[in-house]
């Protein structure tokens, strides 16, 4: 087994550290970052059962159908909280309802469950990518109290622009190399591992994180 | 280039961009720290100054109570002592009576004196009639000495605070002295207006105005004064331009606590 094929099979392995200081840390935690252990705990299960799948040799695409929505619903309510000043908090539940059911029928007849689920993880990139820029500009209108490399937004949002910026044009376009192009799915996916491991950084920052005035 | 390679490319395009983002971000958000760090330290800086100036415009009103009553209370004091001294039931009948009288003239001086004092302390015309009148009576004694010519007239029937009342009396006075002292004006039109929540006060002299009217800003006690007292109320002062000679300034508050706050 190759450096490539161990980071690509193990490196979700790595949410175990976030995981771990966001249980030790558990009674200190702000509301954001206990959402963000939600987030880890929720990707750490969601890869292991992939991961259980691909070895045994079933398909494991069915797994990111309910993976995807689950983690937009605490990212977004995340993001709620944080934007109320921009945005009301209806429109967070609005929009979220509607993404759902967008969801839904595209499960049902347009991405049936034993295939890769593009539409809903391009669209909810599509979603956090814009959030965090509105996070920043929110910052910028209404500076905090407390010194900004303290604050786990902060460190949350920028590994939500970083990685789902650098994996957009991948989920967007994976579908039509998984039939064709063998080796350079290998290389998204080692982009992939590779903005993984940075988001997977970012989440032990902001767990770690303890906003000062 | 095969078209896998453009994508991986791409990728890697939008995520320097996003990493880009974020760097910007950073450097603006600390441009903005340090402004703001300077603009707190501004307005530091101007509080202090202006408490500075309640400070010394405190001791210099002390210095001149003391000094009143000192020189003109003590002294009045003094010489009806001395006459009352020499009343003496030896002394001659008519020479009794002219002592009695300076004496009873002296005190009649004293009461006037320290009725004086009280008065700059705490206005009796501003307490019973209001600052429109209060006002009309520093214009009235003004004309009468003959100092200067002060044309007064009101547009405004709101009401006002009592607290702000006496701040607005206290910087009529302070203008008034200003213009007796430093402007070498001969004639002030002062007129209020404004509503139920805003009291504007426009000033203008025909005296030698200011070179640069924004240096006039936080230099003088006076000025100091009159500034920290329209803070206190929420209000401001501004150098009005005009085509006229002398100098023109506009102040303006709140009228009441509530109002404060718009």
């Amino acid at each position: 087994m190759d450096v490539l094929s161990f980071l690509s099979n193990f490196s979700y392995l790595l949410l175990i550290i976030p995981l771990a200081i966001g249980m030790v840390k558990r009674k200190k935690l702000r509301k954001e970052q206990r959402l963000v252990l939600v987030l880890v705990a929720i990707t750490l299960v969601s890869d292991s059962i992939t991961f259980y799948l691909k070895v045994r040799e079933i398909n494991n695409l069915w797994v990111y159908h309910f993976f995807v929505p689950i983690y937009f619903l605490v990212l977004v309510e995340i993001y709620k909280q944080e934007l109320s000043v921009l945005f009301s908090g209806k429109v967070f539940d609005i929009f979220r309802g509607l993404w759902i059911a967008f969801v839904i029928v595209n499960s049902i007849w347009f991405q049936p469950l034993n295939t890769f689920n593009s539409n809903a993880i391009t669209t909810s990139s599509l979603v956090y990518i814009i959030l965090s820029l509105a996070y920043f500009y929110r910052l910028l209108k209404k500076p905090l109290n407390y010194r900004l490399e303290t604050t786990p937004m902060f460190w949350l949002n920028t590994g939500v622009l970083l990685y789902y910026s650098g994996t957009l044009v991948m989920f967007i376009l994976i579908n039509n190399f998984l039939d064709e192009d063998r080796p350079a799915i290998i290389n998204f996916w080692a982009l992939n591992v590779f903005f993984s491991i940075l988001f997977t950084g970012f989440y032990i920052v902001s767990l770690l994180s303890n906003p000062k005035e | 280039m095969t078209s896998s390679q453009l994508l991986l490319g791409v990728m890697l395009g939008m995520f320097v961009l996003a990493l880009g983002v974020v760097f910007f971000f950073l450097a603006y958000q600390r441009r903005l720290h340090k402004q703001q760090q300077e603009h707190q330290k501004k307005e530091a800086d101007y509080q202090q100054q202006l408490l500075r100036a309640n400070l010394q415009s405190q001791e210099k009103e002390r210095n001149r109570i003391g000094k009143d009553l000192h020189d003109e209370v003590g002294a009045l004091l003094s010489t009806s002592k001395l006459y009352f001294r020499h009343l003496e039931q030896e002394v001659d009948p008519q020479k009794f009576s002219e002592l009695k009288e300076k004496a009873l003239t002296v005190l009649d001086q004293t009461m006037t004196s320290v009725r004086r004092v009280s008065h700059d302390l705490k206005p009796v015309v501003l307490e019973r009639l209001g600052l429109v009148e209060a006002i009309s009576n520093i214009a009235e004694q003004l004309n009468e000495s003959q100092a200067m010519q002060v044309v007064f007239s009101n547009k405004w029937e709101g009401s006002l605070d009592k607290e702000f009342e006496l701040n607005w009396f206290r910087i009529v006075q302070e203008l008034m002295n200003n213009a007796l002292k430093h402007s070498q004006a001969t004639q002030v039109h002062l007129e209020l207006n404004g509503d139920e929540q805003r009291l504007v006060l426009n000033y203008h002299d025909n005296g030698v105005g200011l070179a640069d009217p924004s240096s006039m800003m936080g230099k003088g006690l006076g000025m100091q004064n009159i500034t920290g007292r329209l803070s206190l109320m929420h209000g401001e002062l501004s150098v009005e331009e005009n085509n006229r000679e002398g100098l023109s300034l506009k102040l303006q508050s709140a009228t009441n606590e509530i109002e404060k706050g718009n």
